[in-house]
C-alpha cells in the first residue's frame, strides 16, 4: 500500500510508503493522526497549510456488507478543529484496489489559479485542467467524467458550494449505480478541498484487486458469521431494506425528539405525511425503489430512489436527516418539497444537516413562514445562484444566526445539531456536545437504547459507548447499520482483523480504537484552542423547555468533562 | 382495514402499525382494532400480535412513551414502532 501526495500549487504528484505508525491505522483513527502529524492545528481551514485526506477504513476492499467507506478529513472551517466526514459509495473500495493507503492533497491553489482534475490509475497519477467543470453541479460533473473515462470509475468530487467555499460543503463521491450523491457531507471539507481549486478525483480502476489476506480463512469465515447475522435480524434484513432511515420519523417523534420549527418543539403534526411509511407508500406507487445499496456487497440496502409524481426520479436518496432537518425543522409537510430541496443541496454538493438548520434560522428570523415550501425551495435557489442571502444559508447555522440576529442557533462548536432534539434524546445531546467532531449523530447515537431518554442519569455512559464503538467502526469503513450486525457478535470484529492483518488484536480492539482516536481529536482540538466551554449544548437548550415533553437538557457539566476519562 | 381478534371481550384497544409491522398476511395494515382480557400490558399485545423482540419495537400509549409493563386502559391508543438504530 502507498501513500499518494498531491500538491496544486507546485504541480506535484508522488507516491510515498505508508509511515509506520500510520501502517494499522485507516479510516477516522488515520485521519486524527494525520492532523496531529502534518497540519498545524492553528493554521487557517482555507489557507494552503491545511490540508485534506481521502482514508478507506482498514476492512475496506473486500465488498463486504457495509464495511467500504470512505473517510475524508482536514481541519474544518466550519468548526475550526478535527474534521473526518465518511460516506458510502466506491471511491474507498477503488483507493483500495488501487493499492492506496490514502491520499493527501495539500498547499495551495494552482499559481494560474486555474482549476484541476486528479486522475489517478494502476501506474500514474496526474492532473489535468477541469476548466470545463467548474461551475457544473454534481450530476453534470459526474455525467461528463463518466463519459469521458468510463462508467465504472471511482469519482469524488465537489459541486458549486465547495467552490464557493460554503461551509455547509462537503465532498460527494459516485456510488455503485453512478449516482453522485453519496457525500462526505459535515464540516465544511468541501470548502477545503475548493480552496485549493480540485474539483474532483477521477479513480480509474480497471481490474478488481482486493487487498491480500494473512488468514483467508479466518476472514471468510467471520464474513460469513457477520453477513448471517445481518441477514437473520430483522431490523438489517426488513425495516432497512423497506423503510430505510425514514423509518426513524415516527420513532424520534414518538420521544418528543423530532426537529421541528427550528427546534422549538419535539413533536410535529406533520409526521405522518412525511413518515417512511407514508414515503414507501408514495414511492411504491410511482415505480420509485424503495430499496437500494450504495456500496456494492451490501445486503441491508437502506438507500431509496424517491419518484416524482411522474414516475421519474426526484432525488436519491431521501434520508431521514434531510427529512428531519428540512422537513419538520422548517414545519413542511410534502415529501416531494423535500426531495426537491434534497436534489438541490445534492447537486450543489451540500450538507442537508446544517443547511436545513440554516433555513430554520432563516425562518425564525422572518424570511420565510415554516410550511412554506416554494419558499423554502426559492431560498435554495438564492444558494445555488451564490446570492449574498444564499451566501449566508450555504454558510451554515452558526454563521446565519450571527448574520440574520438569531439566538436560538441549534449548534455545537459551529457545526448543527442533527434530527434528534438533545433535550429529548440526552444520550445523543452529550455526544453532540462532547464529540470533537461537533455535533453529529452518527458520532454515537442513542435513540436505540432501552433507558429513559429524558433521564440525565446514565446518558454520559451510554454516549462514551456509542463514541467509542463508533469511532471504531468508523476507522474500519463500516457503516452505522452493519454495526447492527457486529454488535450482535463481539469476536468478529477482532476475526476480521485478524484475518485481513494478521495483527494478532483482541476482543476489546473496538473500543480501544475508538478511544484512541476520540482521543487523538481532543488532542488536535486543544491545540487548536478549544477548551471544555467547547463541550456544551446550546445555552438556550438547558433553559427553555421542549413541548410536547417538557424536557431541558439537563446532563451535568461536570459530567460531560469527565467523560472520555475511562 | 380494521379486524378483530377472537380474545374474549373486556377491552378495547386501537393499535397503529409502523414500517414492517404493517406487513400482515400479503397486505398492508396501519391500524387494528383488539379486544384483550381486563389487566392486559403492553406486552401482551406485542405477544398477540407476534412482534419479534429482535425489532425491540418502541411502544407508546395514547402519545406517551410506555413500557411493556404499562398497564392498559379501555380505549387507549398505542403505537408500536420497530426501533432502528440511526439515520
Amino acid at each position: 500500500m502507498r501513500v499518494l501526495r498531491v500538491n496544486l500549487a507546485a504541480n506535484a504528484v508522488r507516491t510515498e510508503d505508508v509511515p509506520e505508525r500510520w501502517q494499522r491505522l485507516g479510516g477516522r483513527a488515520l485521519v486524527a493522526r494525520f492532523l496531529l502529524d502534518e497540519v498545524p492545528p492553528l493554521c487557517d481551514p482555507l489557507g494552503p497549510c491545511n490540508k485534506l485526506i481521502w482514508a478507506p477504513g482498514l476492512l475496506v476492499g473486500h465488498m463486504l456488507s457495509s464495511c467500504d467507506r470512505i473517510s475524508c478529513g482536514g481541519k474544518s472551517p466550519l468548526t475550526g478543529g478535527v474534521k473526518e466526514a465518511n460516506a458510502g459509495g466506491t471511491s474507498g473500495l477503488k483507493m483500495a484496489w488501487l493499492g492506496l493507503h490514502s491520499l493527501i492533497l495539500e498547499g495551495g491553489p494552482p499559481k494560474d489559479g486555474s482549476w484541476k482534475t486528479l486522475v489517478v490509475g494502476p501506474d500514474d497519477a496526474r492532473l489535468v485542467d477541469a476548466v470545463d467543470l467548474v461551475g457544473l453541479g454534481l450530476a453534470d460533473t459526474a455525467g461528463r467524467l463518466l463519459e469521458r473515462f468510463h462508467p465504472g470509475i471511482g469519482l469524488s468530487a465537489i459541486g458549486p458550494g465547495g467552490e464557493r467555499l460554503y461551509c455547509t460543503a462537503g465532498i460527494t463521491h459516485v456510488d455503485k449505480d453512478r449516482h453522485m450523491t453519496r457525500i462526505s457531507a459535515r464540516g465544511g471539507l468541501g470548502a477545503v478541498m475548493g480552496s485549493k481549486h480540485l474539483k474532483a478525483i477521477v479513480l480509474d480502476c480497471p481490474e478488481m484487486k482486493r487487498p491480500p489476506l494473512a488468514n483467508p480463512d479466518l476472514f471468510k469465515d467471520a464474513s460469513k458469521r457477520y453477513i448471517r447475522r445481518l441477514q437473520e435480524h430483522p431490523q438489517t434484513s426488513q425495516v432497512y431494506p423497506l423503510y430505510g432511515t425514514a423509518a426513524m420519523v415516527k420513532m424520534c417523534n414518538a420521544f418528543g425528539g423530532l426537529p421541528t420549527r427550528n427546534f422549538s418543539t419535539g413533536s410535529f403534526e406533520g409526521a405522518d405525511r412525511i413518515s417512511g411509511e407514508t414515503i414507501h407508500d408514495l414511492n411504491h406507487s410511482r415505480g420509485g425503489e424503495a430499496t437500494h445499496a450504495c456500496m456494492p456487497g451490501c445486503t441491508i440496502r437502506c438507500s431509496n430512489i424517491y419518484a416524482g409524481p411522474d414516475g421519474e426520479t426526484l432525488t436519491t436518496p431521501l434520508e431521514y436527516e434531510t427529512i428531519g432537518l428540512m422537513g419538520s425543522n422548517l414545519g413542511i409537510d410534502d415529501p416531494d418539497v423535500i426531495a426537491r430541496m434534497n436534489g438541490i443541496v445534492n447537486d450543489m454538493g451540500m450538507d442537508s444537516i446544517d443547511t436545513g438548520a440554516a433555513l430554520g434560522i432563516a425562518a425564525e428570523a422572518g424570511l420565510m413562514v415554516c410550511g412554506d415550501g416554494r419558499r423554502a425551495l426559492e431560498l435554495l435557489e438564492e444558494v445555488r445562484r451564490g446570492t449574498p442571502l444564499g451566501r449566508i444559508i450555504g454558510g451554515g447555522a452558526a454563521l446565519a444566526g450571527k448574520v440574520l440576529g438569531v439566538t436560538r442557533v441549534p449548534v455545537v462548536k459551529g457545526q448543527a445539531l442533527s434530527a434528534y432534539d438533545a433535550r429529548a434524546i440526552k444520550g445523543t445531546g452529550v455526544t453532540y456536545a462532547t464529540s470533537p467532531q461537533g455535533a453529529d449523530h452518527t458520532s454515537g447515537l442513542t435513540i436505540r437504547a432501552k433507558v429513559d431518554h429524558l433521564d440525565p442519569a446514565g446518558q454520559v455512559a451510554l454516549s462514551r459507548s456509542a463514541q467509542y464503538n463508533m469511532a471504531g467502526y468508523d476507522s474500519l469503513g463500516v457503516c452505522i447499520f452493519g454495526g447492527s450486525g457486529f454488535g450482535l457478535d463481539p469476536t468478529l470484529v477482532p476475526d476480521l482483523v485478524n484475518g485481513q492483518y494478521g495483527w494478532g488484536v483482541g476482543p476489546h480492539y473496538l473500543r480501544e480504537l475508538g478511544r484512541e482516536t476520540i482521543l487523538m481529536e481532543r488532542e488536535f482540538n486543544r491545540r487548536a484552542g478549544f477548551t471544555s466551554a467547547d463541550d456544551r449544548i446550546p445555552e438556550w437548550m438547558t433553559r427553555e423547555a421542549l413541548p410536547p415533553t417538557g424536557a431541558m437538557f439537563d446532563v451535568p457539566d461536570e459530567e460531560l468533562d469527565a467523560i472520555f476519562d475511562e | 382495514m380494521p379486524f378483530s381478534t377472537s380474545e374474549p371481550a373486556g377491552l378495547h384497544v386501537t393499535v397503529r402499525l409502523f414500517s414492517v409491522l404493517r406487513h400482515r398476511d400479503g397486505r398492508i395494515v396501519d391500524q387494528l382494532e383488539l379486544e384483550l382480557p381486563p389487566g392486559s400490558r403492553a406486552r401482551d399485545v406485542l405477544d398477540v400480535l407476534g412482534v419479534a423482540d429482535e425489532l425491540e419495537a418502541i411502544v407508546a400509549v395514547n402519545d406517551h412513551i410506555a413500557g411493556e409493563h404499562t398497564r392498559l386502559a379501555d380505549g387507549d391508543c398505542l403505537a408500536i414502532i420497530p426501533a432502528i438504530a440511526g439515520g
